[in-house]
Formats: structure tokens, C-alpha cells, sequence
């Protein structure tokens, strides 16, 4: 049985799982789980509100299931959903920002704590170099405007065709490549140091 | 093409987001011209520095606690659903037993709607009691199976 729902495609689980099949949402959630968490990691710059985001984007497609019909691909919808909240993600974090400038009690040891926590290495390093291109990529990368920032995860990435990304941003494929073109551009200036040394 | 048109298109092209007529157009530019091969290079490099960056893995309570939460929401869901009476919890007798008291008030209720719609009808006079002050001969069209005129029944035979 579990063999026969990891051959299942996405829509075929999301349908079974508004019949009442909840272990088709699991088989969802262990396909796209990494994605998921690894899209709202990079929008957002921190691993645990990435997991946040990514909790509450699966909870989204739960609860969703029961009005699901097909209409399109189902990572449309996942993607669509992962980046609109990892945006507003990103805005709650900037209030937050705002807040810690402004001197607020103890918002400047929240702060502090969590970047820290986002300092320490998700997995362990051959060189101290690897380490700071890492950091320096996902700085640039944090650095792109949003619409840029979003293409630039998705094509990278995820490894989405233009035209996929083009549904998810509802924008044209063209709009899509200048964005990609953009972003590139201004990654390739952030990560020229990097660049001369190769 | 000249060169603004192929740097344009460079980023495309290395995503493999071109047909093959530009694509070959492309290559024939980039091989006469040094520029462009250098920021094709660049892009490229970009590119790759870009996937250094593998990303990270899902934490083991992550699958753990998004099913916590589920169920919660099953379980909101369900109280939602039965607010009221929970008779699935009772055992068999007592639901039975529910439903046959429920079920004599109810018939009870109808009966004297019944017996309400023959007063108006007939004219009531004071002092008499048991069926409201109406004459037992009113009572005729009452069905012979109902609780009414099981009722009727008991309290005439009580008062013979």
C-alpha cells in the first residue's frame, strides 16, 4: 500500500486525501517537505522560522484538500503558498528590526539569540572557505529584491522551467527571464571576489 | 545578433530556456567574440557558486510536530461537527432509553396539539376536567394507536 502511494502523483494524493486517505498527506509531506523548508529558508535567512513557515504551508494544503479540484499542478499551489508566506515572513522580521533599532527592551537579546542560532552550521565543513561562500551566497541572495530573490530560488533551486515559475509568480515567461537576468547580474557583483579567485 | 542581444540572453541560455536556432546563434557569437565569452563565463560561475549552497535538512521533530498539529485541527473539527448531544458515546440500552423518552414527549406534545385543535372547536365549560373540559364524543376522530387516545383511556377509566 505505501508502495503504491509513493507512485501516486501529487494530484492523485491531494484527491485521495479529500476522500479521507490522511497517509497521502504524509507521502506529501516527505516529498516536498525539503523544498518547502528549504524555499522559506532561503527567503527568509533563518532555519527555524523556515520549519515555522514551512508547518504552517502544509497545514494550508490540509486543510484546503476538502474544496482541492486539479486545476493545476499541485507544486503551483505548494510553491505559490511557501513563497507568499516566507514574504510575509520576511515583513514580520523587518518590523522586528525596526523594533530592535529603535532600542526595545529585551528585542535586542531576541535578536542576538537568534542570529546567533542562525550562525551555527546546519551540517559540518571541509574548509573554512566553503563555510563563508555559503554565508556569503544566502546574504547576496537575501540581498535580491523580493520578485528577483524568488525567481533566481525557484529556477536555481528548485530547478523550475520559466514557464512553471511564470504560473507560480502569475507573470509571462518573459517577465520571468529578466528577473532571472536581473538577479543574476546583481549576484554576479556580490559574488565577485569569489568570482576572481576561481 | 550583437552583443547586447546575446548578453541578454546568456542567462536564458544557460538555463536551457532557448530553441535551438537562437541557441545556435548563441555559440557561433560567443566563439568570434571574447567579451561575451567572458560574461558567459561569469554567469556560469555565478551559476555554480550559487549550488554550493546545498541548503538544509528538514529537522526530525519537523514531520512530528506538523502531525500534532493535524490532529489538532481533526479534533477542532470534530467538536465543530457534535457540539451537542454526544449519543455514540452512550451504550446501546441508554440510547435506546433516550430515544423512547424523547420520543413519548414528543408524542405527548402532538397529542395535545391534537386535543387543543378539538377545543376549539368545542365549547369548553368550566369545572369539568381530565381532557380539559370537551366531551368524550369529541374525541371520536382521534386516532386509536396515539398516545392521546391512550391517555383519554386512563383518565376515563379513572374517573369510572
Amino acid at each position: 500500500m505505501e508502495n503504491d502511494r509513493k507512485a501516486l502523483p501529487d494530484e492523485e494524493l491531494m484527491l485521495r486525501l479529500k476522500d479521507g486517505e490522511v497517509d497521502c498527506f504524509k507521502e506529501l509531506v516527505l516529498r516536498h517537505q525539503r523544498s518547502v523548508i528549504n524555499i522559506a529558508f532561503r527567503v527568509t535567512g533563518n532555519h527555524q522560522e523556515a520549519e515555522e513557515v514551512a508547518q504552517e504551508v502544509f497545514l494550508r494544503v490540509y486543510r484546503a484538500a476538502t474544496a482541492y479540484t486539479p486545476d493545476a499542478k499541485f507544486s503551483t499551489y505548494l510553491y505559490r503558498i511557501t513563497i507568499n508566506l516566507s514574504l510575509n515572513q520576511v515583513r514580520k522580521a523587518k518590523a522586528v528590526l525596526s523594533r530592535f533599532f529603535s532600542g526595545e527592551q529585551g528585542f535586542r537579546e531576541e535578536l542576538e539569540t537568534r542570529e546567533t542560532a542562525d550562525r551555527l552550521p546546519d551540517t559540518p565543513l571541509t574548509s573554512l572557505e566553503k563555510k563563508e561562500v555559503k554565508k556569503t551566497v544566502r546574504k547576496a541572495i537575501r540581498s535580491l529584491p523580493k520578485r528577483q530573490r524568488v525567481a533566481i530560488i525557484l529556477s536555481q533551486y528548485e530547478g523550475l522551467s520559466y514557464q512553471e515559475i511564470s504560473k507560480v509568480l502569475n507573470c509571462s515567461s518573459k517577465a520571468v527571464e529578466r528577473l532571472i537576468y536581473r538577479g543574476k547580474i546583481k549576484l554576479k557583483k556580490e559574488l565577485a571576489s569569489f568570482l576572481q579567485k576561481e | 545578433m550583437d552583443c547586447r542581444g546575446v548578453k541578454k540572453r546568456l542567462s536564458a541560455y544557460l538555463d536551457r530556456e532557448v530553441d535551438r536556432r537562437e541557441s545556435e546563434e548563441i555559440v557561433q557569437h560567443i566563439n568570434s567574440c571574447p567579451d561575451c565569452t567572458r560574461e558567459m563565463k561569469a554567469l556560469h560561475d555565478t551559476c555554480l557558486l550559487l549550488r554550493e549552497d546545498v541548503g538544509v535538512e528538514p529537522s526530525q521533530d519537523f514531520p512530528v510536530q506538523l502531525y500534532e498539529r493535524v490532529r489538532g485541527e481533526e479534533d477542532r473539527y470534530s467538536m465543530v461537527k457534535k457540539p451537542y448531544l454526544p449519543l455514540r458515546s452512550l451504550p446501546a440500552l441508554a440510547r435506546i432509553a433516550v430515544v423512547l423518552i424523547l420520543g413519548i414527549f414528543i408524542g405527548t406534545g402532538l397529542g395535545s396539539l391534537t386535543f387543543r385543535k378539538k377545543d376549539v372547536l368545542v365549547e369548553l365549560k368550566p369545572g369539568q376536567h381530565t381532557v380539559m373540559g370537551a366531551k368524550l364524543d369529541n374525541f371520536q376522530s382521534i386516532y386509536p394507536q396515539s398516545l392521546t387516545r391512550a391517555y383519554v383511556n386512563l383518565s376515563t377509566s379513572q374517573r369510572s
